[in-house]
Order: C-alpha cells, then structure tokens, then sequence
C-alpha cells in the first residue's frame, strides 16, 4: 500500500536536446529545403568538400557510436511488430520493463522501480514533456499518436548525459512523429478485432507551395474489457478519439518553423474501491480525459555555421476519476544553440522556462493540499563535445543546472568518454549524476491508501493516511555506464551496455505508529496511521542489457535481446517498514526474440517471442509470450495485415494493483487490419 | 591523404553538359534554375568557383558528389548488356535525397548513356545498379547489403567509415573543421578492383583517405 506512494514522483523536465538521432532541431527536416536550394552540377571534388553542411541533420549520429545505451525502434519496426500504441511497440526494447496493467494503463520503467506512475523516467513526445508533474508519471492512455506517423522512437537507458534533466533518471523515451513533408498524400486504415475491438484512422497530407508542407489526422479506437482472474469482464474499456495537424515551412534563407497540434478526448471504464472512514465504497464511474496542446518551433542556421532553435509549446490535460480531478495547463519555452568551435568542439547550450499550473478536486480518499499550485522551473545546460583523437576518441562534458520552486537549484554534470579502435567496434563509458525532484504528490498528497475493518483486537477502524512532506529532498543517483557495441561480420552485431547505479535519498513512505491520533470527522471515528513521505532509503542497482542482431541475408533478421537487473535497497533512517517496493517492482531476467522475415509475394511475416520474469512486488509470476503479425501488400499501397497477440495464454497478468484497485489479466488477441495509402 | 591536385575538368566537358542544363532549366526547373551558375559562368571554371554557396543541404552537396562519381568511375563494358542501357543509380531503403538527386543529374550523361535513378528494395534490384547509395538510414542492414553486393560491379557507396569496412568502394563522410562540417570521400582500392571499377587518378587525388589494402581496417575479414 505504501507502494502506492511510490510511483507519485516528480515533475518531469526537459526536453533533453543530445537527441542521439536529433530530438529538438532537425526532426526529419533534413531534406526539406531542397526546392530553396544549390544544386551542384558544375562543382569540383575540391568545391564540394568546401561547402559547409548546414546543421540540420548534423546530429544523425550513427547508434552505433552513440557513447549511451540507446536502442531505436523505427516507425517501420514499430508497425512490423503488430503493436497498436507505443507502449505496446516498447515491449521490443531491451532493458525496458513494459507491463500492461489494464486496457488502457500500463507500466513502464527503465534499470527498475516500476510502477503505474515510474517516477524516473522522461517522456517526450517531438519535443514536449508528457509527464504529470502531480504523480511524475506518464498516463500512457493519454499518449495515442497516429503509429503511421512516428518516424522513430528513441530509448535511451540510464540518465542519458547532462542535457536530458532532472528525472531522466533511469531513462528517457522519446516519440519522434514525422515531417509533413514526409507524410504526403491519403493514409486510411480500418480494422477490429478480439480485444483492439475498433482502430480506424485517416490522415492526409499536401503542399501548400514548393516549401511548405501541412498535414492533418484523425484516428478513433476502441479496445474492450480486460479480466479479472476469476474470468469475468474487468469493466476497464476504453475509446479514444485524437485529432492534430503538422505544419512545416522552409522559406528561402536561414529559418524553418514548425507549427503543430493534438487535441483528443476519451473515456476508461473502471470498477474501483476508495478508501473512507466507513469502509470501502466501491465506484463504477469512468475516468474521462482530454486534452489538446499546441507546439511551434522556429530554427535558424547562423551565419557562424551554428544553428539556433526557439521552442515553445501550451498543453492542456484534463481528468476526471472519482478518486482525483486533475485540470493542468503547461507552457513552456526553451532555447538552445548548437555551434562548432574550433575542429574538435561542438558545443550545445540553451536555457528554458516552464510553468505547469495544476487545479485538482480531492475525491473521496483525499487529494492534494493546496489543491491548485503553479510549479516554476528554470533550467540551463550546456555541453562540449571534443574529438581528442578524430575517428577515435570522443569525450563529452556535460552539466545542467535547474531551479525549482520546491528545492532551489540542482546540478546535474556527466562525463562520458568514447572509444572507437577501429570501424567495427565501440566502446564508451560514463559517469553521470542525475537528480529526480520532488513532484506534487511528494510534498502535499493527502491520501487514504488503506483501510482495516473493526474487529477483534482492532476497536476502530484503521486507516493509513499517505502525507506529502514539504521537506522532502531530491532523489539523487550517480550511474556509472560502460557499453560495447561490435560487428564482427556482416551478418551479426551485438549492443551490450552495462550499469552501476547508486541512489540516494530514495523517497519512501514509511509508518509513523506513535504518530497515529483519532479523527472523527467524517464520521465514524477512526484511528488515522500516518504514512510519511521522506528521503528515507537509499539503494544500489547493476545490471546488464545485451541485444544482439543476427541477418542471414537481407529478408531474415534476427534478434535475440536480454536483460539482467539487480536492486538492493536499505532504510536510512530508524522505522519499519519494507523496501521491498524499491527493490521487488521489476523483473530481474528478461529476455526475448524478434525474427522478421520478408517472404515472396510482398509478404511480411514478424514473429516475436518475449520472456518475463517474476516481479515479487506485484505478485506477477514469470511469463512467455508471443505476438505473429502476417501483412500482405495486396498492391503498392495498399496492405492487410493480421496480427495475434499474447497468443500463449487465454489469459495472463503483467502487473497487480498498487493500491485497493482490482487485478487485471490480458487476454490472448487477434485483429485484422487494412492501410491505404493513395 | 591531403588533397595534393586541384583538379578542373575539361572545358569541352562542360559546353556539352551546360547545352543539357540549359534546356533542362528551361524545361522544368525554372525556379531552381535562377539559383544556378548561368551557362556562360559555368563555361568559366573560376566563375563557377566563385558562385559555388559556402554552404548548403547535406544531400544537395552529396548529389554533387554523385554526379562526379559517374563522371570519374569507369564500369567494365560488361556490365551493360546493351549499347543503349542506361545507367541505373539505385538508391536502398528510404531516399535521403529527395528530388534533389534526380534533379542534380539532369542533362548527364555516361558514354551516351541516360542516367536512371531507382529505388532498391531488394539485392536482385540491387545488382542491377551501376551504383548503389546506401543511406545513413539503412545503418541495421548496410552490412549486409554490402556482402551481397560485394565482388558485383557496383559502385557501392555509403555514408560512413564502417561501411568501407564492410567493402563498399566509396563512402561519404563528415568531416569537421573550423567552419564547420563539411562532406568529404573515402575511398577503397581493394573493394574498387573487386568490383572491376576503374577510379579515375584525379579522383582518388581528391578522396581524403584512400585505402590501399583490405587489412587497413582493422577486423577486416
């Protein structure tokens, strides 16, 4: 119950520019200023290599020089897998732990720590934060964009260097849609099956002259009840419908903008009890969410050959759940500046503001004191990366600074040191320190999270009440990485990275009995035990993530993934209680296997198998399972695909309730699905 | 190996290439065309120098580069079955290029030959090529595609050191300096000869690292 607590973590933060593949500037835009633009008929090998290239895709880093655990999975790859949202595609990634908790709700952590709301790692959806800075977690049924419109999906693992921020602790996840340019003409797709009961979607772009670009979407799904594990409905279906537009420009000279949009509304059907005095009350209203934002960003190349990029979004979220109604509003607006100084330099900095500005209505259980609260956050980063050696050594020095309302200002510096001895091996190592604030729920959570009934030896009822402390410091880690990526032979590459992460100050609600009083308002009179929130663990973490690619000819590829993860945690400070939800909330194996096959006749067939370890927290045992995804381009342009999900058990559960919320277990699945594009 | 010639080509190159550039902006590029070198500049080699941007797209400086290449690689007769075949530039994957490619070879030609550019799904399409350009984007399978095509007579390029590892013959690289990065080529003798590719002398003067052996990279298999 405690562990419920946990997963209420910190406000998010930045947008983290050291994209490996170009978050923040850049974004599919390399090619698009080809109608404005040189061509070169006449120029010599000598004037070739004298033309400076714009920045623009500068930072497509090959991964396999990336000095960070990273792994991308493709638009493409992500499609191919048979997943229906990003969190279902996030399976594949080595190293992440992924758990669907119902339909709609899932968990997602990185290195450990998991829970609903996985307080340490950084969501970015092209740029814009996607955490609730209430729980500092991520409603992963508010994150639906198009998946025929992701360009890529960048994991990084680890705090990802210094200029990801405060609470890409142990991650960072980032959603990269594509340019309007890239996404031109009709798209629509239609499908339904056993579970994702309806998925349509229709989008279409165009020109509005040689260099601008619009596109505009819509999409609707409607997946059906999860179960409980006695087999009957688990009330949990939920609808989706989302909207958005993406408009690019390139004018001739040295700026680009992009100017883009989402709104959406949906609703998740739920049967939860809620703690009170008089016992449980048990509630089947559903959760209603919407939302929309607005993101433009606006790029110039410099004369310096340095590149300055002004970014600046609104989003608005809305909740509404018998237990809480959250209402938020964030604006932010950041600036950064990538230049080359000297041969060997290339040097980012950038500053931003963000203003998260929160209304909440307390439920039953409790909520939040003060209810309403604007959180402030000013930041700074900078970073050098320096060639020692060209082609062969590469250092990056890092820091980032940060100023939040709650616990003033937070350094955050890395060091990271590559090694490339020859042209088909990397080696890199790093040490980083990474700081998760305090989030809303840290300090001011009031919240009924257990009841005990009256009975023999227990006169009243009991009730453990969760208390934000206003005292609560950041969460601190210091994470020692190292990483070899190889390629022996063309067939076969391997990426394995490995981690030693010390936390401290570990936020943990611990018991206070001798703090226990009587309260008789609301009636009837019951003994409240406070559960105090404080900086009362620390805890030790390693382990290891392996992903290897075999490809025995250019239509088979292969790939077998691992991962291997150990937590240790202890109490700080004197009081009982167990740090078991520190140290049991994720599996210590996994494993898997993606094979993906491109057969005659335009056939594509993807089998993947995936293996999951016990996670003793939850009570989920260890499990096995498969998704086959068959597609068919009946002609260019038009594809069927069906897709079988979880097809080893009828039925089988991923992750258990943290608080008095009921079990859900995923059925086996199949869907059906046509995409036309004209 | 620093560039040591400073290498203009011939002048009569140039009048038979700008009569095609000329129509061609006519033709259809009228917009881009107003950003070329007019002809009578382009006849001038200092004149076109003196137009040539201090910078520009990535993609635009590497279609430069293409066009060179067809230029300065000679193909053994065998590979084009018949004196009309054109010469086919496949382009693997997702193409980087955009128009940009098309546009920049306009008014090519390789001995009377009409220069195609096509996309390549699979190796069999792959074969057929002259010259096969594997992007960036194709990082997970550049390997691989490189096996395929090694010892063909295609002139494989890529866009990183790995991938001359990995046998391509040419590779299109950043590289940094004071000003910036710019795009420079690599180059591969061993992988040149298996594929029975003639690379001009002028040429290789100009690639900023030649390799003269296939152990030169270490791991090479």
């Amino acid at each position: 119950m405690i562990s419920c607590l946990q997963l209420l973590a910190a406000f998010s933060r930045r947008v983290r520019r050291w994209s490996i593949v170009g978050v923040f500037a850049g974004m599919g835009m390399a090619s698009a200023q080809e109608n404005t633009s040189p061509l070169f008929r006449d120029a010599t090998f000598e004037e070739l290599a004298n033309i400076t290239v714009r920045t623009v895709s500068k930072h497509e880093e090959r991964l396999f020089l990336s000095p960070a655990a990273v792994t991308v999975l493709s638009g493409d790859e992500i499609i191919r897998s048979g997943a229906t949202s990003v969190s279902e595609a996030l399976r594949w990634v080595p190293g992440l732990d992924v758990a669907q908790i119902n339909a709609a709700e899932w968990a997602i952590s990185a290195r450990g720590f998991n829970a609903r709301f996985s307080n340490k790692l950084l969501v970015l959806a092209d740029g814009r934060s996607l955490y609730t800075p209430l729980f500092a977690g991520v409603y992963w049924d508010m994150v639906n964009p198009m998946l025929e419109d992701l360009d890529r999906v960048e994991v990084v693992r680890g705090p990802g260097g210094a200029l990801w921020g405060a609470n890409a602790v142990n991650g960072v996840i980032n959603i990269i849609r594509k340019s309007a340019r890239e996404t031109q003409g009709a798209l629509i797709y239609g499908g339904g099956g056993t579970e994702k009961l309806v998925q349509t979607g229709v989008r279409q772009g165009w020109a509005l002259n040689d260099h601008s670009w619009m596109r505009v979407y819509a999409s609707y799904h409607l997946t059906d009840d999860s179960r409980w594990p006695d087999g009957r409905k688990g009330h949990d279906g939920f609808h989706v419908t989302q909207g958005g537009f993406h408009y690019d420009t390139v004018p001739a000279g040295p700026d680009r903008f992009t100017l883009q949009g989402d709104v959406f509304q949906g609703r998740r059907n739920q049967v939860i009890s809620l703690v009170t005095p008089g016992g449980l009350v048990v509630s089947d209203r559903p959760v209603e969410l919407d939302g929309f934002n607005l993101l433009g960003r606006w790029t110039r190349e410099l004369a310096t050959h340095s590149t300055l990029t002004l970014q600046s979004y609104w989003d608005h979220t809305a909740r509404d759940s018998v237990s809480l109604v959250e209402t938020r509003d964030t604006f932010d607006v950041d600036l950064q500046h990538n230049l080359f100084a000297g041969e060997r330099q290339h040097f980012i900095w950038g500053a931003g503001y963000r203003i998260s500005r929160d209304k909440t209505v307390a439920g039953l259980s409790g909520g939040f004191v003060p209810a309403d609260y604007d959180f402030h956050l000013f930041n700074g980063f900078a970073q050098d990366e320096i060639t020692l050696i060209p082609d062969r050594w590469q250092l990056t020095l890092g820091s980032k600074w940060e100023h939040n309302r709650y616990t003033g200002f937070e350094f955050q510096p890395s060091i990271r040191l590559r090694s490339t001895p020859d042209a088909r091996q990397t080696f890199w190592a790093s040490v980083s320190r990474a700081v998760r604030n305090p989030n809303r729920a840290d300090r001011a959570v009031n919240y009924d999270v257990q009841y005990v009934a009256p009975g023999p030896g227990v006169p009243l009822p009991v009730i453990a009440r969760a208390y934000g402390n206003p005292a609560v410091e950041a969460e601190g880690l210091v994470a020692w990485e190292a990483g070899w990526r190889f390629q022996p032979h063309p067939q076969f590459s391997a990426d394995l990275s490995f981690f030693y992460h010390d936390y401290d100050r570990m936020i943990l609600g611990l018991p206070n009995q001798s703090g226990a009083f009587l309260e008789a308002n609301p009636a009837p009179l019951h003994l409240v035990t406070p559960v105090i929130l404080d900086n009362n663990a620390r805890a030790k973490s390693y382990g290891a993530e392996l992903a290897f690619v075999w490809q025995p000819s250019t239509s088979i590829r292969l790939m077998p993934f691992y991962s291997f993860l150990r937590v240790d945690a202890a109490l700080t400070k004197p009081g009982n209680g167990s740090v078991a939800s520190l140290t049991d909330t994720a599996p210590q194996h996994q494993g898997g296997l993606r094979q993906c096959f491109d057969l005659p006749r335009a056939t594509k067939l993807d089998l993947n198998f995936r293996w999951v370890g016990a996670v003793p927290a939850y009570a989920v045992r260890p499990y096995f399972e498969a998704d086959v995804r068959v597609a068919w381009a009946i002609r260019p342009g038009l594809e069927w695909a069906i897709t079988g999900q979880n097809l080893f058990h009828t039925q089988h559960s991923e992750f258990g309730p943290q608080t008095t919320e009921p079990r859900y277990e995923l059925q086996r699945a199949g869907y059906a699905k046509l995409t036309c594009r004209f | 190996m620093e560039i040591l010639n400073h290498h203009w080509p011939t002048l009569g190159l140039r009048h038979r290439r700008c009569s095609g550039l000329l129509l061609a902006c006519l033709l259809t590029w009228g917009n881009v065309s107003a950003l070329e070198p007019g002809p009578l500049l382009a006849a001038n080699p200092m004149a076109a120098a003196s137009t040539t941007p201090s910078e520009a797209p990535e993609y635009n400086i590497k279609a430069g580069y293409l066009r060179l290449f067809v230029r300065y690689v000679e193909w053994p007769p065998a590979v084009f079955a018949q004196a009309t075949d054109p010469l086919v530039i496949g382009v693997v994957g997702t193409n980087p290029f955009g128009s940009v490619l098309q546009s920049t070879l306009q008014g090519l030609k390789k001995q009377n030959r009409e220069i195609v550019v096509r996309p390549v799904q699979t190796v069999e399409e792959a074969v057929c090529c002259q010259v096969v350009f594997i992007a960036r984007r194709q990082e997970h399978d550049e390997a691989i595609w490189l096996k395929a095509l090694r010892g063909k007579p295609a002139l494989t390029i890529t866009e990183s050191e790995q991938g001359l590892a990995w046998g391509a013959v040419l590779a299109l690289v950043y590289e940094k300096t004071a000003r910036g990065p710019k795009v420079v080529f690599y180059a591969s003798l061993p992988a040149a000869r298996a594929a029975g590719l003639q690379l001009s002398s002028s040429m290789l003067a100009s690639a900023k690292k030649v390799l003269k052996e296939r152990n030169e990279i270490k791991g090479g298999s």
